[in-house]
């Protein structure tokens, strides 16, 4: 059987995720290591600088996902709606990029295949990073970074005492407060980034902790960036509802896997709206008003 | 010279070969020769085109090594489509066996090394050309990404089936290039990349009004043209 270089791709990968729509896999390199061929003489032999330079390959870590067939649907009208919202994921993407929201990189679609490779981001979901929620000491809204890194101290000791299925907030967290960031900082560029995204008139769909990464910055201006993942249910925006929505079903993200850093939503919505401008803001604030009342079911303008 | 052997693709066309050719001085020979096997007939013409089948790329126009190797797995991927997958799904898919393995393909794999390049352009070189374009106008590929009389620097590509040897390729490429063999990776430094020009093709002046640092500025435009190249075949 002849099958895609998709699903050999597939085989060598490794399964993180399964879910109705998609299985996600993870692979170390998209493309084998080369190998390096010098012509042993001749006229165009290598300078010496080239020789010192290290070829290393380039860093090409993938997240595969793959729109496996389903059974349940007609082959034909499996094979559009997969390759439809495919396309319509890679796209996205892409735009986000070209705006300067920070997504990962496109490196791979088939969509004849249903299977489109991403960037793997190196780094910790927000999810991780915020851990088995916040303390109740989070609700002070002091500006004092010292004191809160103070009292981010005294709940790290909490926690190793108590036998709490921590270890994953230990590891991403820790390593963001070596860097002085404070979870209200987190949130601030949590606002930020979501409000870039909705500055191109993309709409996530599925905006959860689970689905922004953090990640370090060497280069950047700074220590840290977010990182939204899992482009599957964008789609693009006309009014200020669909922004709400998008706005309302993180806040409820928030409230049930993060309850004790419900608090902390503020300082998203504040940085968001800081982000979009008052005039963008205005009209979202209010439909985030009535979405919060009648909940995040879509919109009955159709 | 970099070898990649891409195991995931039909073992006739696996293999990429790519050099980056600096200070090259003989482009306008190079064309010459191009057009001229082209235009040959018989045995003779033939030969011709087997001496300059590869793949000659304007390097000014790549911003990363990142940028021609999507471009060449993407040509891949949507070229070499396993034509019909439910005639030849009565084979099994036969691993070969330890012994023939080695690059040489099995005979149970003559089934795979069947699959033609459905190509939109001549043959797969010149539809890399096309993939690293940002439209879908052919001749302005070529003319864009392909070689041009001026051109010093270049990158020399041959797709080539699972047996071919780095050495046999780097013979050819030798007898047609005069310049001088890099390594691939200078292809990230940014002394070698035309921005304007990239800039022009991909319409990347709005990135440069982006609130980010020179460096940030830098990367989303490599991010974004490696994009543009990864969904061609899906605008």
């Amino acid at each position: 059987m002849t099958i895609s270089a998709s699903h050999h791709l597939l085989d060598q990968a490794m399964l993180i995720k399964q879910g109705a729509e998609a299985k996600v896999y993870s692979l170390d390199s998209l493309l084998p290591q080369p190998t390096i061929y010098w012509p042993p003489s001749g006229p165009s032999k290598p300078s010496s600088t080239a020789q010192i330079q290290q070829t290393t390959a380039p860093k090409c870590s993938v997240i595969l996902k793959y729109r496996f067939k389903k059974q349940y649907r007609h082959p034909a009208l499996d094979l559009s709606l997969t390759r439809s919202r495919l396309a319509f994921e890679a796209r996205a993407l892409a735009r986000c990029t070209r705006a300067g929201v920070v997504v990962p990189h496109v490196m791979w679609v088939d969509d004849r295949n249903g299977v489109i490779g991403m960037e793997r981001i190196d780094g910790w979901s927000v999810r991780e990073v915020l851990g088995g929620g916040a303390e109740g000491e989070m609700t002070v809204e002091e500006e004092d970074e010292e004191e809160i890194g103070e009292m981010e101290m005294e709940r790290s000791k909490d926690q190793v005492d108590s036998i709490n299925a921590d270890e994953t907030e230990s590891e991403g967290w820790t390593a963001l407060r070596s860097k002085g960031v404070t979870k209200e900082h987190l949130m601030t560029s949590i606002g930020r980034a979501i409000a870039k995204l909705h500055g191109t008139a993309i709409i996530h769909g599925d905006l959860t902790t689970s689905n922004m990464m953090v990640r370090f910055t060497p280069n950047g201006s700074e220590p840290y960036e977010i990182v939204l993942i899992d482009f599957g249910l964008s789609s693009t925006a006309t009014l200020p509802e669909h922004y709400a929505v998008d706005l309302y079903v993180l806040e409820r993200a928030f409230a049930s896997t993060h309850p004790q850093s419900e608090g902390l939503y503020a300082g998203v919505l504040a940085a968001y709206a800081e982000g979009l401008g008052e005039k963008k803001w205005r009209p979202i604030q209010t439909k985030l008003k009535e979405v919060r009342l009648r909940g995040r079911k879509r919109d009955m303008t159709g | 010279m970099e070898t990649y052997r891409l195991s995931n693709f039909p073992p006739g066309y696996s293999t990429v070969h790519i050099a980056l050719f600096r200070n090259v001085v003989n482009a306008p020979d190079i064309r010459k020769k191009l057009i001229l096997a082209s235009t040959m007939g018989g045995d003779d013409g033939e030969r011709a085109r087997q001496a300059v089948d590869f793949g000659f790329i304007e390097a000014r126009l790549l911003v990363s090594r990142m940028h021609l190797l999507i471009g060449i797995m993407t040509t891949l991927q949507t070229c070499l489509q396993p034509s019909n997958p439910s005639i030849s799904s009565s084979k099994d898919t036969t691993t070969p066996t330890p012994e023939s393995t080695n690059a040489t393909p099995v005979p149970n794999e003559n089934a795979r090394l069947s699959t033609r390049p459905i190509t939109r352009t001549h043959n797969l070189h010149s539809e890399i050309l096309l993939t690293l374009s940002s439209n879908n106008n052919i001749s302005e590929s070529l003319r864009r990404h392909g070689m041009s009389d001026t051109t010093d620097e270049l990158v020399v590509v041959r797709i080539a089936d699972a047996d071919s040897s780095e050495e046999a390729v780097w013979k050819e490429m030798e007898l047609l290039v005069d310049g001088q063999l890099v390594n691939l990776g200078e292809l990230d430094s940014d002394e070698l990349v035309d921005w304007p020009r990239v800039s022009k093709i991909f319409k990347l002046s709005e990135l440069d009004r982006l609130p980010l640092t020179p460096l940030e500025i830098r990367d989303t435009k490599i991010a974004t043209v490696i994009n543009t190249v990864a969904i061609k075949h899906v605008t």
